[in-house]
């Protein structure tokens, strides 16, 4: 059959019209591959200028993983001053709905089974889930425009941690950095707190799936009770003791998850609430009364407010003023300093309980407040924050691969990965030991020998301004005479500037 | 509590290097330290009980399988200790449940090793402090702080090129104050000594049987079923006397 070139030019044309109207994203993003963007490292930028360290270079260590080359320039528009640029920098972060992050999502799109749902994840190798749940968070960190929200999206983890390697959580707890964390880690702490309580990861990693009170011989079981009120409400000081523990242990019986020899199979790892398995005895909780359900009532009303017992206990811990404070305490521990000034927790638990623990709301007091801008440069970065801020700076281009992964896994802070549920420790000592490693990637990414990421060095050297402005762009500053030496005489230029002190600090 | 945590962190005395060697594989108990007064075992293993005439008596009740008389010295010595029916409860069978279950020791969080550094309240952390030999972190030091993961001494440097890059380091964080000043120096030193350490000849004590240079590295075959009974010829036995050197006395817990 012979075909004609005019038939041939016309169904091209046409098909490719109809793939653009049947809005197959494959194709912008292909034509988009014929005219690439500028990388960021690719054209001249201005990096600060300060012999100290601005407010704008500050507010971009702490609520972002880092400037990139041309952050700096971009953000200064947005105010007169550093001090007005960075408020509208942190107004901007706090509504990452608003920001567009086309390239985060399209290189996280690679890890297909984190869009799974549930009952899904279940057909996957562990190892798999795992690795790609750590190259996501990584290569979100790296690329997202919605810093602040992955900078978030780190804390809670830490603060609501699971350990993966325990049972189920293994493929459960993808389902929970989806609908948990990331689905509440700029909204409000007690829709986060609630949708932890009923996290089949959660559950499974606390024992609360096997909290029950069949038979009245049945004891609670207080894992997870224990550590909602020691590690994410009330803090271990915060003023209920053993028998506390235990009524809550009793309010929160009768979580159940779907297991494998349950039909339908594919509402496996699904969470249901099985009154009969409820404890329906009076319970007290810290000063409040949760009265008995009457077995005289009718079916349906005993299970309802059975249901309702796990709200009630989640809004009287909630609510407690040891909550507001425990949770400022941590924010105050990430952002401002090792050991917070009382002050700054004072006001951002206050702002916390006002709000009925709105994070966007505590996290403007907090960047208002005055210990945070008069803090600088005296937090240790974590080795997390420390290699994605070493690539952001780098303008690297990443698929958060398995060298990296080992980097971290060497420094101890390979994301998800931590055993208890304290979450990774927030404050320096823990970390000083992990020098060595930084250093050894910070020689390997100053020579782009680490596979799976790109860097031009020489690019990056020139289009910063030579030398000096390199300094400046890493530093944040201007490089003290005893900086400017040591990088002149290194000859390691770029890798020194990572492993320096400096750059370990923000 | 404050019992447990002076327990933890001992009474300030001279410091010792602990070695951990978990060696993987099956290896039965029973076989290897018999209860030679318990008629129980006897009854139970008709043909392959272990002979009191045999074996190594070692307390009046456990006698040491005579394949491995060679420790005999340490136990006398008070060098080596054993902790018997300290295994596993697993069931399973597979090798790596129980294996999991050692390194945390029980079903608990992170490894035992770690969740210990972690309770020694107050210690100063370097990057020596956990030394594991491997490429991952070993699930016993999950969770430690600052573990160090070497599979070779050629690991903990800079590389061969990088003197001018260590010197400058060293001006950086010397100049700098406070904690991470101090851990950025405590690490050149560390491999500063470590380099020096790569560049002399190490000749081992006692017999023992070395790789190259520097980590002694014990060979043979570990694995003690004692399916035939015969698996122990194949350890090798100067090795394990070998690690003994005169200049430490380490603490040998089997």
């Amino acid at each position: 059959m012979s075909l004609r070139r005019r038939t041939f030019l016309k169904t091209g044309a046409t098909s490719v019209a109809w793939l653009a109207a049947a809005g197959c994203d494959q194709l912008p993003r292909e034509l988009r591959a014929l005219f690439p963007p500028q990388a960021k490292s690719q054209t001249q930028f201005f990096p600060p200028a300060s012999q100290g360290t601005d407010a704008l270079v500050h507010i971009l260590n702490r609520a972002s993983f880092g400037a990139r080359p041309g952050d700096y320039q971009r953000l200064q528009k947005l105010g007169k001053t550093t001090e007005e640029a960075a408020s509208a920098y942190v107004e901007e972060q706090l509504h990452p709905e608003k920001i567009s992050d086309e390239v985060a999502r399209y290189a996280a799109r690679r890890f297909e089974t984190l869009e799974e749902p549930l009952g899904e994840l279940f057909e996957y190798q562990p190892e798999l889930l795992h690795g790609e749940l750590m190259r996501a968070t990584l290569v979100r960190g790296v690329l997202s425009e919605r810093q602040l929200y992955e900078v978030m999206v780190q804390f809670w983890s830490d603060h609501f941690n699971i350990d993966p390697s325990k049972g189920d959580c293994k493929w459960l707890k993808v389902a929970d950095d989806r609908d948990v964390i990331r689905k509440h880690a700029l909204g409000r702490f007690p829709d986060m707190l609630r949708a932890s309580a009923l996290s089949p990861a959660m559950l499974w990693y606390l024992d609360g799936r096997v909290n029950r009170k069949k038979n009245p011989s049945d004891r609670p079981n207080e894992n997870y009770a224990r550590e909602l009120l020691e590690l994410h409400t009330l803090g271990v000081h915060g003023g209920y003791t053993q028998q506390d523990v235990m009524e809550v242990a009793r309010g929160l019986t009768g979580c159940t998850i779907r297991s494998t020899v349950e039909k339908p199979y594919y509402a496996i790892g699904k969470v249901e609430f099985k009154p009969e398995l409820h404890d329906l005895g009076p319970k007290q909780i810290l000063g409040h009364t949760l009265p008995a359900i009457s077995a005289d009532k009718p079916k349906e009303e005993q299970e309802r407010i059975a249901s309702q017992d796990l709200d009630r206990i989640l809004e009287i811990v909630t609510i407690h003023p040891s909550t507001a404070r425990h949770i400022a305490t941590k924010l105050c521990r990430h952002f401002i300093a090792d050991v917070p000034p009382a002050s700054a927790i004072e006001q951002v638990a206050a702002v916390f309980a006002r709000t009925r623990g709105d994070i966007q709301e505590t996290l403007r007091a907090l960047f208002r407040r005055r210990e945070f801008e008069e803090q600088r440069g005296n937090k240790l970065k974590r080795p997390f924050a420390f290699i994605v801020s070493a690539l952001r700076a780098c303008g690297a281009q990443t698929n958060g691969g398995p060298e990296i992964i080992e980097y971290l896994n060497r420094m101890g802070h390979a994301p998800f990965s931590y055993p208890t549920p304290e979450g990774y420790p927030d404050t320096a000592p823990h970390w000083l030991g992990t020098l060595l490693w930084r250093w050894n990637f910070a020689v390997a990414l100053g020579e782009n020998q680490i596979s799976g990421t790109k860097i031009d060095p020489a690019e990056l050297r020139k289009n910063a301004g030579g030398d000096p402005g390199l300094m400046r762009h890493i530093l944040g500053r201007q490089p003290t005479d005893g900086e400017a030496r040591a990088y002149q005489d290194s000859g390691a230029g770029l890798a020194l500037l990572l492993a320096s002190p400096a750059f370990q600090m923000c | 509590m404050a019992s447990l945590q002076t327990y933890a962190s001992g009474n300030g005395d001279e410091r010792h290097t602990l070695v951990v060697i978990f060696l993987r594989g099956g290896a039965d108990g029973l076989n290897m330290v018999a209860p030679l007064e318990d008629p129980g075992y006897y009854r139970a293993r008709p043909r392959i009980a272990i002979e009191k005439s045999k074996a190594v008596p070692l307390d009046g009740f456990f006698g040491l399988n005579p394949l491995l008389k060679d420790l005999e010295p340490a136990y006398k010595d008070g060098a080596l200790a054993i902790v018997h029916a300290a295994g596993s409860e697993d069931d399973t069978r597979s090798h790596f449940e129980a294996q999991d279950l050692m390194e945390h020791g029980g079903i608990m969080g992170g490894g035992w090793l770690g969740r210990f550094l972690r309770a020694q309240a107050g210690e100063t952390v370097g990057p020596l402090s956990a030394v594991a030999l491997g490429r991952l972190v070993p699930e016993c030091l999950r969770g430690a702080p600052s573990t160090t993961v070497l599979e070779s001494l050629q690991d903990f440097s800079l590389g061969t090129k990088q003197a001018p890059l260590i010197q400058s380091l060293s001006r950086l964080y010397g100049l700098q104050a406070g904690a991470l000043g101090s851990a950025g120096l405590s690490t050149l030193d560390a491999i500063a000594r470590i380099a020096k350490l790569r560049a002399t000849t190490y000749s081992p004590e006692h017999g023992a049987i070395t790789a190259k240079i520097v980590f002694p590295t014990i060979s043979g075959n570990w694995r003690g079923s004692s399916r035939r009974g015969s698996a122990f010829k194949l350890l090798p036995s100067t090795s394990v006397a070998g690690i003994r050197t005169s200049a430490s006395q380490p603490l040998w817990i089997l």
